[in-house]
């Protein structure tokens, strides 16, 4: 067991955790779930048939991993019952109020909305996000990952910068509203 | 003063490149620490509930080779099952031994070896579920977003008219229910679209009990009883449907069940 996570641990760590820290937002939760990856991993090493590659095999444990936990969250967030107004202030304080991690809050503001905006995706547009542009994942490596074909990560993929474009144009605008109130 | 550049394709994909690297922190050697600590605890708590099921199958083990010893010639092909049964019967004598001392050994291995087995299966199936599970979270999200976004005269933040809207709603949901959607919870005035404020459809509450019917390989039933003032006692089905590139979907029925 400590040679496998030995060697899985050195050619693949901290791309691990800097995928999930991308997706969860968090870097404490990002060191937990990570633990659970190797757990996942090591149980199930002998599924491995490098069909894939180990590269995108992990990756695919990751992501499930990580997606488990978002909705989770997302469930207890929304625990539905009521009118939807209260829902919508609650959630709205909850985005709003999340702190930025330290990486992002010493970067310019421009990035700063970047980041923001992102989590105001889908959960799939996310994916391919961070997969493609954060993880330098390759079209096929990432088709590969998430279980898609490689015409679904592009046109995902596309949809996702066009979302992402629109949320950070409606965000100048509100800013821009505000200020001239 | 604010900056008033646009956003544009590249000047978007420019950002997401230079994000920063973001590292674990922490040792290998914690790391690891934590993950031994982690799988000890899990596999404690799995073999308690694995000895109850060790002593009937021996006990199944022990009645058929009964039977092969009443009853010897009247099976077919014998040399294949008296080979099988001679492994059975090690094992077996195997078992009875380390159960009055410790279990050790062989016995546990081949018993949490089958064990394992079960578990992949059981992981592959959730696998196949969880991906088709996955349209009724974005339905719920792809809805709730805009409500979260909606200003608090209900006026919709990002889409200006029903068919903008509807077109969006597709992606997750079919034609038609995408339409009643934007029919019954969205109104058009002027150049702006508003929310009504009424209650939200009925989400899936994955906290409470529900059943998955895999009717074909493109159809899925998802089932959760609710009851409550709003609805009374009812079932409500999802019908989830892949249009050939991906899970929608493709209806919500109600069962009243009185």
């Amino acid at each position: 067991m400590h040679e496998k996570f030995e060697r899985i641990y050195d050619h693949y760590h901290q791309m691990l955790f800097q995928y999930i820290f991308y997706m969860v937002r968090n870097r404490e939760v990002a060191e937990e779930l990570v633990q659970e990856v190797y757990i996942k991993v090591l149980h199930s090493y002998d599924e491995f048939k490098g069909e894939s590659s180990e590269k995108t095999w992990l990756y695919s444990i990751a992501k499930h991993v990580a997606v488990d936990w978002i909705r989770k969250q997302n469930r207890q967030k929304r625990r539905w019952l009521g009118k939807w107004f209260d829902v919508h202030e609650r959630d709205f304080e909850v985005s709003d109020s999340e702190p930025l991690p330290e990486e992002i809050v010493i970067q310019r503001d421009e990035m700063k909305d970047v980041y923001k905006q992102l989590r105001r995706c889908r959960i799939d547009q996310q994916q391919v996000i961070v997969l493609r542009y954060l993880q330098g994942l390759s079209i096929n490596e990432t088709a590969e990952v998430l279980g898609w074909t490689e015409s679904k990560v592009k046109t995902t993929q596309h949809r996702a910068i066009q979302k992402l474009k629109k949320h950070l144009s409606d965000y100048d605008d509100q800013e821009l509203k505000e200020v001239s109130r | 003063m604010k900056r008033r550049e646009k956003w544009t394709d590249k000047r978007v994909e420019k950002q997401l490149d230079q994000f920063p690297d973001v590292k674990d922190h922490r040792s290998k050697a914690e790391i690891f620490h934590k993950v031994q600590q982690r799988t000890d605890e899990k596999q404690k708590s799995r073999r308690k509930q694995r000895f109850p099921w060790l002593i009937p199958s021996l006990a199944a083990t022990a009645a058929v080779i009964l039977g092969i010893i009443i009853v010897p010639g009247m099976i077919p092909e014998q040399d294949e099952i008296n080979n099988d049964q001679l492994m059975t019967m090690d094992v077996e004598e195997e078992s009875e031994q380390s159960e009055v001392s410790e279990e050790t050994g062989e016995v546990n291995e081949t018993v949490e070896e089958d064990i394992d087995m079960g578990i992949q299966t059981e992981r592959v199936q959730e696998k196949e579920v969880d991906d088709v599970m996955q349209v009724l979270d974005e339905y719920e999200s792809i809805f709730m977003d805009i409500v979260d976004r909606a200003g608090e005269d209900g006026k919709v933040a990002s889409f200006e008219s029903k068919d903008d809207l509807l077109s969006h709603f597709t992606t997750v949901m079919s034609e038609d229910l995408a339409k009643s959607h934007v029919d019954m919870y969205f109104q058009e005035d002027g150049d702006e679209l508003y929310i009504l404020a009424m209650d939200a459809p009925i989400w899936l509450n994955e906290e409470e009990p529900y059943d998955v019917e895999e009717v074909s390989t493109e159809e899925y039933h998802v089932i959760q009883e609710h009851d409550n003032e709003m609805f009374g006692h009812v079932n409500i089905i999802y019908v989830l449907t892949f249009d050939g590139d991906n899970w929608v979907v493709d209806e919500i029925k109600q069962d009243e069940l009185g």
